[in-house]
C-alpha cells in the first residue's frame, strides 16, 4: 500500500506523465522515467529487505490469567550482503494488538530478539498471532505488509488466588505436627519401585534399579499417601450458579492442587464423578490443571443429585471438594468443615 | 550477535536529513539561475541563508515563534502581489517556490517538511530543465535524485527509530559536522555502499529503458510553461544591426547551433548559414525595411511540418539542426528549403523571396528541426524579381518593385492606392551627396560597371581586400561624413560588416541590386558526434548581389579569406569530415556529448521509438536467423557426415565422441552435480527449499524404499548413513557432516545393496 509519500510520488508522476503526454517534451518524459523508476527500486529494496529475514515466535513458559508473560522472537538476517531495516512486527494475542520496532540494522548475518509483554485475562485458549510484518524501507513510498502466519493457541492456566487457610482444620494440623518433610510417604514397609518424579527425595532414588532400567527409579514405601489428599472439583452448573464464582473455584482448586503437591501431599485428582487420577508427578498435576483452564459448567444429572464423595471412594484419603461459600466465596471442604476459602 | 559496526543515532539521522534537505534546496534552487527568470532576490538570500542556517542548525531554532506563524502568509502575500504586478504566472510560481524554498531550508524540519523541500526542489529543476533542455539537466536531476532518495532513506530510518512516530530529536541542534561524516563513514558499509551505487546504476539503466519504451503519442497543447517566460535576444541578429554587432557575437566561443547531416558527402564546401536579409542602409548599419518585412508572409499555425518556399533542391540531404536558444528567432539556412520538420509544433514566418524563416519568437530552449531539400549553392532564384526588375518602372522607382509570393506583390500602378514602400536593394539615400561622388569615383577606379553584378562584385571585392586587410580589432578613421565611406577611403583593416557593407554602397553606387546578409560562416566536424558544430564566433555577414543574367542572387563574401563569389563549376564534394576543419579537445566532447543529448534524447519521439522497435526487431530477426541457419547448416553436415561410408578413422571419431559425451555426463554426475549442489546451498542458504535438504530427502527416500523392499533396513551401513541423511534434511547447518561426502557414501550403500537384488531376483 503506498504512504502519503508513495501518494504524492504517484501523483506527480501522473502530473508529469501528462505534461509529458501534452507536450511531447523529452525532459518530462526523462523526469517520469525517473519517478517510475524509483518506484521500483523502493519495491524492489524493499523485497530484499525482508527476502533472507527468518523468525521464529517464543510463546514463554506458562501463562497464567491475570499475570504478564514475555513472547519473544528470534530474529535472523541470513543475507550475506544486505543489513536489514526499519522492520515492525504485529502481534495480537486475543483483543490486544501489540507493534514492535526493529530500531537498529541488523547486519548481515546477525540476530537479534523483540519481545512483548502479554497479560492473558482469562483462563482457557488463548490465540497469539504474529499478524504482520511490515516496513516502510527503503524510502517510505510504500507500506509493505506480510502475513506472517505465525502463530499458535497458548493455554492460560486459572488466575492464582490467594486463600485463606482455616488453621482449625484438621489437615493443617496433621502437616504441622509432623514437622517439615520433603516427600510424604517416606517410612513404612517398602511396597514396590516406581518412576522417579519431580519432587522425590534423591535419598530414595534405588540406583542398582535405576542403572539396570536406565531410568531413575525411587522406592515407594507404605506410609506414602496416607497424609495426602484427594482434590475433588464439580462443574455442576446447579452448585455454580454464578460464573465469577464458578471462575473462583477453578483458581482456587488450581492453586490448592499446585500449593498440596509442592507439600507432596497432593494424591489424586477428579473433576465430577470420574475416577480419581493419581498425581505423581509434574506432568500429572500440568494435565489437571490445563483440564481446569479448559472446564465450563454442565448441566445438572436428569436423574437424582450426585451424591457427595465419601472419604472411602478416594481410597480412605481426605477429600478436599469445593463449594460455594456465600454468594462470592469459595471454600475448599474437608469432611465438611472449610479447610480453605477464597 | 552483535552488530559490529556502530549505528547512527536519531540524533545524527535528523543532522544527516539537515543537511541533505539544505543541500538539495541550495542546489536546485542555483538551477534557476539558468533561467532567465528575475529572481535575484530571492535567489541571493538563499544563497547566503541557506548554508549559514545548515551548518548552524542551532539559529534556526533561535527563530522567534511569531516569525514561523507569520512566515506563511507573508510569502503568499508577496506572492499575490507579484502575480498581480507582473501578470506573468510562472516566474511568480518559481519565485513563490524559492521563497518557500528557503523558509524550508532555514526552519526546523521533521519528515513532513522533509518531503515539502523534495517537491519544492523537483518543481524548480524539472521547470529548469524544460527551459534550458540542456545537457546539465541529467546532471541535475541525478543528483537531486540521489540526494532526494538518501534524505528519504534518512527519513524512513527517522522514522523507524522514533517507533513511527514523526518526533524530533532534541539536541540534534548541536551538530559537529566532521565527528557526524565520520560517524557516517564508520556505520557505512563498504559492501553496502557499493551495492546502493549499482542500484543507483540501474535505476539510471531502469530510466533509460523506460524513457524508451514508454508509449508515445502526443496530445498537442498551447498551454505549456516554456511558453509562460519572455525572453529577449542576447545576440545581435535583429532586424537592425549597428556595425559591430556581429563582430561581437563572433567574440563569444559558444555553440551557436549544431547540424546532423544525412549524407556527409553532401556538404557544400562553403557553408553559409543564412539568417537575415537587410537591406536598407542607416549610416550606422543596415536594417530590414518596412517593405523587406512585408515580404514575409504571416506566420502559420502551429505545425510539426511546413512547407517551402517554392521549388525546392533534388538533393535528398537531411539536415537536422539543433539550434542553441538566446541566439535569434531567425532560423540559420543555407537556402531554400523543401520542407522543414519541428519537434514540437511552432508557428513559422516565411520570406519566400527572401528563402528566410523565423519562429513566431525567440525561442527559450532549444530548438530542432529538420531541413529536406535544402539548397546550398549560394544562387537563389527569384523570377518575379527578376521579372519586375527588367521593367522600366523599376528603373525609375526601383524602391516601388518588389514581389511577394505569398501575400501578393503591390505594385506600383495596380491600384491606385499609395504605393506601399517596397525594399530598397538600390537605394542609396542615406548616403550624402559628397559620400556619393567618392563612391562613383570607387566604382570607376574599380571598373566593369557594364558588366553583371557577380562580376561587379569580384572586381570590387578584390580593390577591397587590396586597401583592408582583416581584423576583428577594427576602427574606423574619424572625420566627417558616412562612417562606412570613411572606411572605404582609408587603409584601415575591418571586419566581416565593414567588407560586406562595403561591398554594398559601392555596388549599389554601380547599380546593381545587392543586399546585405547576416547569420553563420562555416563551422568545424566534430568528430566525437559525427556533426558540425557552428559556434557563435562563426558569426559572417556577407552580400547577395542581383545577376541579371541569370536571375539568381549570387552570394559575395568580400572579406578577406573568403570566396568572394561561388565557384563556377560545382566541386566534386567528399566526406566533410575529411574537408572541414577537426573540433578536437575537451570542448568538443562536450559539445559532442551535448549533440547526443539533443539527437538521441530530446528529439526522441513516436518516429524514432518506432525506428528504434523496427531496429531491434530486426536486428533480433536476424540473429534469430543466423543462428537458424547456424544449427541448419550444422544439422546437414551431420547427417552428411553420417551417410558417408563408415570407415575405421570414422568409427573412431564417432566412438571418440560418444565416449566423451559419456564421459562428460559421468564426471557431471559424479562432481558438477554435487558441486553446482553445495554453490547454490550457499546461495539460497536462508531458505527453506535448500538444495542441500531436498537432495537428502531424495537419497533417503531412496534408501528407504530399495532396502524395504529388500528386508535389509537394519543394515549398519544403512542405518549409520540414515542418520547422517536425517541430520541433512532436519539438522541444523552446523551439525552437518560435510553433504557430498555423505551423498557420496549413500550411493555406496545403494551399490552394495545391488547382489542382494539379484539374490531376490534369482530366488524368484
Amino acid at each position: 500500500m503506498p504512504t502519503i509519500t508513495g501518494m504524492l510520488l504517484i501523483a506527480v508522476s501522473i502530473g508529469i506523465g501528462t505534461a509529458a503526454y501534452n507536450t511531447a517534451n523529452n525532459i518530462l518524459f526523462i523526469t517520469l522515467s525517473l519517478l517510475l523508476s524509483c518506484l521500483i527500486l523502493s519495491g524492489v529494496l524493499s523485497w530484499l529487505n525482508l527476502r533472507a529475514v527468518t523468525w521464529r515466535l517464543h510463546y514463554g513458559g506458562l501463562w497464567r490469567a491475570g499475570q504478564s508473560q514475555v513472547i519473544a522472537l528470534e530474529l535472523r538476517n541470513n543475507n550475506a550482503l544486505l543489513p536489514t531495516y526499519g522492520l515492525w512486527f504485529d502481534l495480537a494475542a486475543g483483543a490486544d494488538e501489540q507493534r514492535r520496532y526493529l530500531e537498529l540494522r541488523l547486519d548481515p548475518g546477525a540476530a537479534t530478539r523483540l519481545e512483548w509483554s502479554v497479560r492473558a485475562p482469562r483462563r482457557g485458549l488463548l490465540a497469539v498471532r504474529l499478524r504482520a510484518v511490515g516496513s516502510l524501507f527503503p524510502f517510505g513510498f510504500l507500506r509493505k505488509s506480510v502475513a506472517s502466519g505465525l502463530g499458535a493457541e497458548v493455554l492460560v492456566w486459572p488466575a492464582v488466588v490467594e486463600y485463606r487457610r482455616h488453621e482449625e482444620s484438621v489437615a493443617w494440623r496433621v502437616v504441622r505436627s509432623q514437622g517439615p518433610v520433603n516427600r510424604i510417604g517416606q517410612e513404612g514397609d517398602l511396597l514396590a519401585l516406581r518412576r522417579y518424579a519431580p519432587g522425590d527425595a534423591p535419598r530414595t532414588v534405588h540406583w542398582k534399579a535405576s542403572a539396570r532400567l536406565r531410568h531413575l527409579m525411587v522406592r515407594q514405601f507404605s506410609a506414602e499417601g496416607m497424609e495426602g489428599f484427594a482434590l475433588q472439583m464439580d462443574t455442576d452448573k446447579a452448585v455454580w450458579p454464578r460464573s465469577d464464582q464458578f471462575e473462583l473455584a477453578l483458581s482456587l482448586a488450581a492453586t490448592l492442587a499446585e500449593d498440596l503437591f509442592r507439600l507432596g501431599r497432593l494424591q489424586t485428582v477428579a473433576i465430577d464423578g470420574e475416577t480419581p487420577h493419581r498425581v505423581r508427578r509434574w506432568s500429572d498435576l500440568q494435565y489437571f490443571i490445563d483440564r481446569l483452564a479448559r472446564l465450563e459448567t454442565s448441566e445438572p444429572p436428569k436423574s437424582a443429585a450426585r451424591p457427595p464423595l465419601a472419604a472411602a471412594s478416594v481410597g480412605g484419603r481426605r477429600l478436599l471438594h469445593l463449594q460455594p461459600l456465600g454468594p462470592r466465596g469459595v471454600a475448599a471442604m474437608l469432611d465438611g468443615k472449610p479447610a480453605a476459602s477464597a | 550477535m552483535a552488530n559490529p559496526r556502530p549505528q547512527l543515532s536519531p540524533i545524527e539521522l535528523q543532522q544527516l536529513r539537515w543537511f541533505l534537505g539544505g543541500l538539495i534546496g541550495l542546489v536546485s534552487a542555483w538551477s534557476v539561475f539558468y533561467m532567465e527568470v528575475d529572481a535575484i532576490l530571492a535567489l541571493g538570500g538563499i544563497t547566503l541563508t541557506v548554508p549559514f542556517f545548515t551548518l548552524y542548525p542551532r539559529f534556526s531554532l533561535a527563530v522567534p515563534a511569531f516569525v514561523h506563524r507569520l512566515a506563511f502568509p507573508l510569502i503568499v502575500t508577496i506572492f499575490a502581489l507579484d502575480l498581480w504586478g507582473n501578470r506573468e504566472p510562472l516566474p511568480a510560481m518559481i519565485r513563490l517556490d524559492l521563497m518557500l524554498l528557503g523558509y524550508r531550508c532555514c526552519s526546523p524540519r521533521g519528515p513532513r517538511e522533509d518531503l515539502q523541500i523534495i517537491l519544492l526542489a523537483l518543481f524548480l529543476v524539472v521547470v529548469t530543465g524544460v527551459f534550458t533542455v540542456s545537457p546539465a539537466f541529467v546532471v541535475q536531476i541525478l543528483f537531486f535524485t540521489g540526494a532526494a532518495l538518501g534524505l528519504l532513506f534518512a527519513v524512513t530510518l527517522s522514522t523507524s527509530r522514533a517507533g513511527g512516530l514523526a518526533a524530533h530529536a532534541t539536541g540534534w541542534e548541536r551538530v559537529r559536522w566532521p565527528e557526524l561524516f565520520r560517524r557516517l563513514r564508520a556505520a557505512a558499509d563498504l559492501r553496502v555502499v557499493a551495492m546502493a551505487g549499482g542500484l543507483f546504476c540501474g535505476v539510471v539503466l531502469l530510466s533509460a529503458l523506460l524513457f524508451l519504451a514508454l508509449p508515445r503519442f502526443e496530445v498537442s497543447n498551447d498551454f505549456f510553461i516554456d511558453r509562460q517566460l519572455t525572453k529577449s535576444s542576447r545576440t545581435g541578429f535583429s532586424e537592425n544591426i549597428l556595425f559591430g554587432e556581429v563582430n561581437k557575437i563572433a567574440q563569444d566561443s559558444g555553440m551557436a547551433f549544431a547540424v546532423d547531416v544525412s549524407d556527409p558527402t553532401a556538404v557544400p564546401a562553403s557553408l553559409y548559414w543564412r539568417m537575415l536579409v537587410l537591406d536598407e542602409y542607416s549610416g550606422q548599419g543596415f536594417r530590414a525595411s518596412a517593405g523587406l518585412l512585408r515580404s514575409f508572409a504571416p506566420a502559420s499555425d502551429k505545425a510539426v511540418a511546413h512547407a517551402g518556399p517554392g521549388r525546392a533542391s533534388p538533393d535528398r540531404t537531411i539536415w537536422t539542426i539543433y539550434y542553441q536558444p538566446g541566439v535569434s528567432r531567425y532560423l540559420p539556412l543555407l537556402g531554400g528549403f523543401g520542407r522543414l520538420y519541428f519537434g514540437e509544433p511552432q508557428a513559422l514566418a516565411q520570406s519566400p523571396a527572401l528563402r528566410i524563416a523565423a519562429l513566431s519568437s525567440e525561442p527559450a530552449k532549444m530548438v530542432g528541426y529538420r531541413v529536406e531539400g535544402m539548397d546550398g549553392n549560394g544562387a537563389l532564384r527569384d523570377p518575379l524579381f527578376a521579372r519586375d526588375h527588367r521593367l522600366p518602372a523599376w528603373r525609375s522607382a526601383p524602391s516601388r518593385m518588389f514581389s511577394n509570393e505569398e501575400t501578393g506583390p503591390a505594385r506600383s500602378g495596380e491600384t491606385g492606392e499609395e504605393p506601399e514602400k517596397q525594399p530598397s536593394f538600390l537605394d542609396l539615400t542615406g548616403v550624402a551627396a559628397g559620400d556619393l561622388a567618392k563612391l562613383r569615383v570607387w566604382v570607376s577606379e574599380i571598373g566593369g560597371t557594364g558588366a553583371g553584378g557577380p562580376d561587379f562584385a569580384r572586381r570590387a571585392g578584390a580593390w577591397l581586400q587590396a586597401r583592408h586587410p582583416y581584423s576583428l580589432d577594427s576602427t574606423t578613421p574619424p572625420g566627417e561624413g558616412d562612417v562606412l565611406v570613411r572606411w572605404l577611403g582609408s587603409r584601415q583593416p575591418g571586419h566581416c560588416e565593414l567588407f560586406a557593407g562595403g561591398m554594398v554602397l559601392l555596388a549599389r553606387a554601380a547599380g546593381h541590386p545587392v543586399r546585405l546578409v547576416t547569420g553563420f560562416k562555416g563551422g568545424v566536424w566534430n568528430p566525437t558526434s559525427a556533426s558540425i558544430t557552428v559556434r557563435n564566433s562563426d558569426a559572417h555577414a556577407w552580400c547577395e548581389i542581383w545577376d541579371e543574367e541569370k536571375g539568381v542572387w549570387v552570394r559575395v563574401d568580400a572579406t578577406p579569406g573568403s570566396l568572394l563569389t561561388p565557384p563556377e563549376v560545382p566541386e566534386v564534394l567528399t566526406h566533410a569530415g575529411s574537408r572541414m576543419v577537426q573540433d578536437a579537445g575537451w570542448s568538443a566532447r562536450l559539445d559532442g556529448l551535448r549533440v547526443f543529448w539533443y539527437r538521441r534524447i530530446v528529439n526522441f519521439d513516436q518516429t524514432a521509438q518506432l525506428e528504434l522497435v523496427r531496429g531491434t526487431k530486426d536486428h533480433l530477426l536476424a540473429l534469430v536467423r543466423e543462428l537458424r541457419e547456424h544449427v541448419e547448416t550444422g544439422g546437414r553436415k551431420l547427417v552428411a557426415w553420417f551417410d558417408q561410408p563408415w570407415d575405421f578413422p570414422r568409427l573412431l571419431v564417432a566412438a571418440a565422441s560418444g565416449g566423451l559425451l559419456v564421459a562428460g555426463l559421468g564426471l557431471w554426475h559424479r562432481y558438477g552435480r554435487s558441486r553446482w549442489l553445495a554453490w547454490r546451498s550457499l546461495r539460497l542458504a536462508s531458505q527453506r527449499q535448500e538444495p542441500v535438504r531436498r537432495e537428502a530427502s531424495h537419497w533417503l527416500l531412496k534408501l528407504q524404499n530399495r532396502s524395504a523392499a529388500l528386508g535389509a533396513t537394519s543394515a549398519p551401513g544403512l542405518v549409520a548413513i540414515r542418520e547422517r541423511l536425517l541430520r541433512l534434511r532436519f539438522g541444523s547447518r552446523e551439525s552437518w557432516a560435510p553433504p557430498l561426502e555423505v551423498f557420496a557414501e549413500a550411493r555406496r550403500q545403494l551399490r552394495l545393496l545391488r547382489p542382494l537384488k539379484r539374490r531376490k531376483a534369482n530366488r524368484r
